[in-house]
């Protein structure tokens, strides 16, 4: 499946701090790409999870399939593994084909997955915008500092 | 007067004004329109502003900001590095044990969090 890990995993493996419980990813919205997706999620059991009710979970209507995913922008899930969030147009970006342009190559272990640009990270946070996610942005800032200092990309 | 440009750039570094902006016109339930009118301005200057084509004047940041009912609150403080420590050790680490490590803070969280519950 072609994706660009986004949100806080990006940033640890980017070189922040900052604790995260849950894994985000854009996802390339090509249909044999989201059909990958939803066998994917169908395997790690991922059901809905909604805000505020983080222990509870809903089943989606049919298993996961490409159809699944319509017109969401995000979807927040439940997973066997853990929290997983699919952003399909993260805010302030043109999704999967906008991040992948940017995104750094990292090996995670004998992975090689594709991570969104801290530049990138740091403007989807300002599009959503809202204490909690500008709140953020000055670690982002130091760690930008940072990477420019160490001729990181 | 030297003090006041650099406390203003630290602020604005942290919440860019046009964040700074928004967030005062969310949280006051006010429209671009309605806040251009208290303020007396165009509310084309605050759609500007509010999408970084423009970089506002203290001044004109804490007239706008005032004009959403908050006053814009600068100090000084000392320079916390805790940040910098923090992401020069990360930076340090290879990516797998940037990984391995979060993964160890979240089972020691959920370990804390199960022996309080």
């Amino acid at each position: 499946m072609r994706f660009v890990i986004v949100g806080g995993v990006a940033e640890r493996i980017l070189g922040s701090p900052r604790v995260t419980d849950d894994f985000d990813i854009c996802p390339a919205i090509a249909r044999t790409n989201l059909e990958r997706l939803a066998s994917i999620l169908n395997e790690v059991d991922a059901r809905f999870r909604a805000e505020g009710l983080e222990l509870e979970a809903f089943s989606p209507p049919e298993a996961w399939n490409a159809n699944s995913f319509g017109s969401f922008t995000s979807i927040a899930l439940t997973t066997r593994f853990g929290f997983f969030d699919v952003w399909f147009r993260p805010d302030g970006t043109g999704g999967y084909d906008d991040l992948i342009r940017n995104a750094i190559d990292a090996e995670v272990g004998p992975i090689s997955v594709k991570v969104a640009h801290l530049d990138d990270i740091v403007r989807n946070k300002e599009a959503i915008g809202g204490p909690k996610y500008l709140s953020q942005l000055p670690l982002l800032r130091e760690l930008q500092r940072r990477r420019r200092e160490q001729d990181l990309p | 007067m030297l003090v006041v440009p650099d406390a203003v750039s630290a602020i604005i570094e942290q919440m860019p004004a046009w964040a700074l902006l928004r967030e005062a016109r969310a949280r006051a339930k006010l429209s671009q329109r309605t806040l251009a009118g208290r303020a007396r301005t165009a509310q084309s200057e605050i759609a500007r502003i509010e999408t970084a084509r423009q970089e506002p004047s203290y001044a004109t940041l804490e007239r706008l900001v005032r004009a959403a009912g908050f006053d814009l609150k600068v100090e000084l403080v000392p320079h916390d590095d805790h940040d910098e420590v923090l992401i020069d050790a990360m930076l340090a680490l290879p990516v797998g044990e940037r990984l391995d490590s979060l993964e160890e803070q979240n089972e020691f969280f959920a370990s804390v969090t199960e022996s309080g519950s």
